[in-house]
């Protein structure tokens, strides 16, 4: 199912329930996302206060048949399996898809959802009807969903992940994608009620919802089956997905077994335990290096490069602008500079992918993120040149003029190169926070080295491991620049002190040894 | 012009901050430039510094770079802001001998100065200045032998303790 989303959502209800909760294990806590939206589990519009959704349902459902109250805690999605087994809540109930990776991880009751992924298309599209169809054209869905593994899967078709389904149908709807791939309940919420958008094809591969249990809590997982028998079995789970308008023949048929033979479904409950020797979590890693350094890695890399390149050219032109400019460009590129440090680079982003295209203006996600990293770092060059520049002596501005030069020749040939070499150290500090900052471009599609870590991440439930890993990679690829920056800076170190050969300076004119 | 900070560009050598401004405004070439610039250094008597740094040279030789910058240009006039009141003792007489010698050339220098000796040999004309107002001027033997005005007394005095 669904999204990450960017922000980190820690649980104002685990915060202030977990410390009662742990004594009193009457609550039965169970951990969603109510960010991920309908019809799972989400703010009620009428009164936000209050989440609802079909799984609300099913957990009071529970809660009553366990005799115990069931009580909703918050936690990002992708979140979800850490957060259970850190002991945040009793079970995960919230569209989690029964996989065996996850199976690794946690237990999971038999299913409560059948149902699959949904093709959804402009409403005046007709040359996709299939997955096949899809072939070389640009498909969204949500990050680290069983979707995007089956788009994987098929090939050729280039993917953009979002964190939320709403940015995805909007950007289906004004051109940015051709199609859009979902589980079925979201697109019945959100592709279906949207008169530009109509579905095609059948379903699309196989989901199964189930509840995640933490391994050894062997117990609560056989009441929750027998309450989930007893639901489906008395008819009440159905009621709830008539109710939210979910009901569907995979679901009935689903049901229709476990009524005739509940037996057959302790497959879902019987979790193979597969430890990893560290051999071959080694080599496991070894195969995360291909797509980390092959699709991450060079990815961040182009938008860290083309983004500073920007921001270097553009906050130059700021800091002229503030410094010698007319009156009014000299106020906008003060203001345009004090804007920009001042605001959220996210938002920034945020406005410039999705807001733009409201008023025409379409950007791909990589011209959208190397513009936004570049604008707002060139906030922060600007400064840097403007204090570089003021640090000049006056007489050198004086000492130009005074020999014919303009005020232009005289920033060019004999300000500027002098502030080169002041700016070196911060805009090597820029440019690396800058590498690192590249990693919040995964909210506007972009995959690269962070994104490709948290699918690798969320796949395989290994954070440190993976974490590391990818860490060490930042750092490596980080590394050259510093030492690039320190080569640049002793070539220019004009001013030093220490007489001797200075054929290294500068423009390499022969230097013979000063002696004094 | 000539500073009293002598205001040479550091990123630049000696001969380099004597090309730049006729490249950049004259539009003369590299080696036209060079070869003009290298004449100025041979009568500033660096032409043994030409490659080095602004930081690795004595005030007397720095004072005597910005001295051949200026005249680069070939300007009509030099003027001299306090040229020797920045360097050691020792080292004045070595800016001056140049100002001598482009004096003895014909060239036109307007210097603002305390070097009073300097300027009993060598001015042609004195203006003694007090709170940014002319209190006398004509020719050195004049002002220096007989003073009009009290204050420039006072100040020829001072100068001779």
């Amino acid at each position: 199912m669904r999204r990450n989303l960017a922000v980190l959502a820690i649980s104002f209800l685990a915060l202030v329930s977990a410390p009662i909760a742990r004594g009193d294990t009457r609550d039965l806590r169970w951990g969603g996302d109510a960010e991920g939206g309908a019809p799972y589990v989400f703010p009620d519009p009428k009164n936000p206060r209050q989440i609802v959704g079909f799984e609300v349902d099913l957990a009071s459902a529970l809660g009553r048949k366990l005799n115990r109250r069931a009580v909703f805690v918050q936690n990002q999605w992708d979140g979800l399996i850490p957060g259970l087994m850190r002991g945040s809540y009793d079970i995960v109930l919230n569209g989690l898809e029964i996989t065996d990776d996850r199976k690794r991880e946690i237990n999971f009751t038999i299913p409560y959802f059948a149902t699959a992924e949904q093709l959804s298309v402009r409403s005046e599209t007709h040359s996709i009807s299939s997955l096949a169809d899809l072939r070389g054209k640009t498909v969204g869905t949500l990050k680290f969903s069983l979707a995007q593994r089956v788009l994987e899967r098929e090939g050729g078709i280039k993917i953009l992940t979002y964190d939320g389904q709403i940015n995805a149908y909007e950007d289906l709807a004004n051109g940015r994608l051709d199609a859009v791939l979902m589980d079925w309940p979201i697109a019945v919420y959100y592709s279906e009620p949207n008169p530009k958008l109509r579905f095609v094809g059948g379903p699309i591969s196989q989901i199964r919802y189930g509840i995640g249990v933490r391994k050894g809590d062997e117990a609560l997982l056989k009441q929750l089956n027998v309450a989930l028998t007893d639901l489906i079995q008395s008819g009440e789970l159905r009621g709830i997905y008539e109710k939210w308008g979910l009901w569907n023949e995979d679901t009935e048929a689903l049901f229709a077994q476990v009524g005739s033979n509940p037996q057959a479904y302790e497959d879902y409950t019987r979790s193979v335990t597969r430890q990893l020797r560290w051999r071959d979590r080694l080599r496991q890693y070894a195969s995360y290096l291909p797509l980390l350094l092959g699709q991450g890695a060079p990815m961040t890399l182009a938008i860290s490069l083309l983004g500073m390149a920007l921001a270097v050219a553009v906050g130059l032109l700021l800091a002229l602008t503030n410094l010698y400019g007319p009156a009014l460009p000299a106020r906008t590129a003060r203001a345009f500079i004090e804007v920009v440090r001042g605001t959220p680079l996210l938002i920034q982003l945020y406005l410039i992918f999705y807001g733009l295209p409201s008023v025409g203006i379409r950007l791909s996600p990589l011209v959208a993120a190397v513009m936004g990293l570049g604008l707002n770092y060139a906030a922060y060059e600007a400064e840097n040149y403007r204090g570089a520049i003021q640090a000049i002596p006056r007489g050198q501005m004086e000492a130009a003029l005074s020999l014919g030069m303009t005020r232009a020749q005289a920033l060019q040939h004999v300000i500027l190169p002098q502030a080169t070499r002041l700016v070196i150290p911060p805009v090597t500090n820029d440019f690396i926070a800058l590498f690192k900052d590249s990693s919040i471009v995964s909210v506007i599609t972009m995959v690269e080295l962070t994104k490709v870590y948290g699918q690798l991440a969320s796949t395989y439930y290994d954070y440190i491991g993976v974490g590391i890993l990818t860490a060490a990679i930042y750092f490596l690829l980080g590394l050259p620049f510093v030492r690039l920056a320190r080569w640049a800076e002793a070539r220019l170190a004009f001013d030093s002190v220490t007489p001797g050969p200075l054929n290294r300076r500068w423009f390499g004119v022969g230097a013979k040894p000063a002696i004094r | 012009m000539v500073f009293q900070a002598f205001n040479l560009f550091p990123h630049l050598t000696v001969l380099q901050n004597a090309v730049k401004a006729p490249m950049v405004v004259k539009g003369l070439n590299r080696n036209e430039a060079e070869e003009r610039a290298t004449e100025l250094l041979v009568k500033v008597g660096l032409e043994d510094r030409a490659h080095y740094y602004p930081s690795q040279l004595s005030g007397g030789q720095q004072q005597r770079a910005a001295i051949a910058r200026a005249l680069a240009m070939s300007p009509k006039v030099m003027l001299y802001d306090e040229p020797t009141s920045a360097l050691d003792p020792s080292l004045v007489s070595e800016v001056l001998q140049i100002m001598r010698r482009l004096d003895d050339e014909g060239m036109t220098q307007v210097v603002v100065t305390h070097e009073m000796r300097f300027v009993r040999e060598a001015a042609d004309k004195v203006i003694f200045l007090h709170n940014g107002e002319i209190v006398e001027s004509g020719r050195p033997e004049e002002l220096f032998g007989s003073p009009r005005d009290e204050r420039t007394r006072q100040f020829l005095r001072n100068c001779v303790q």
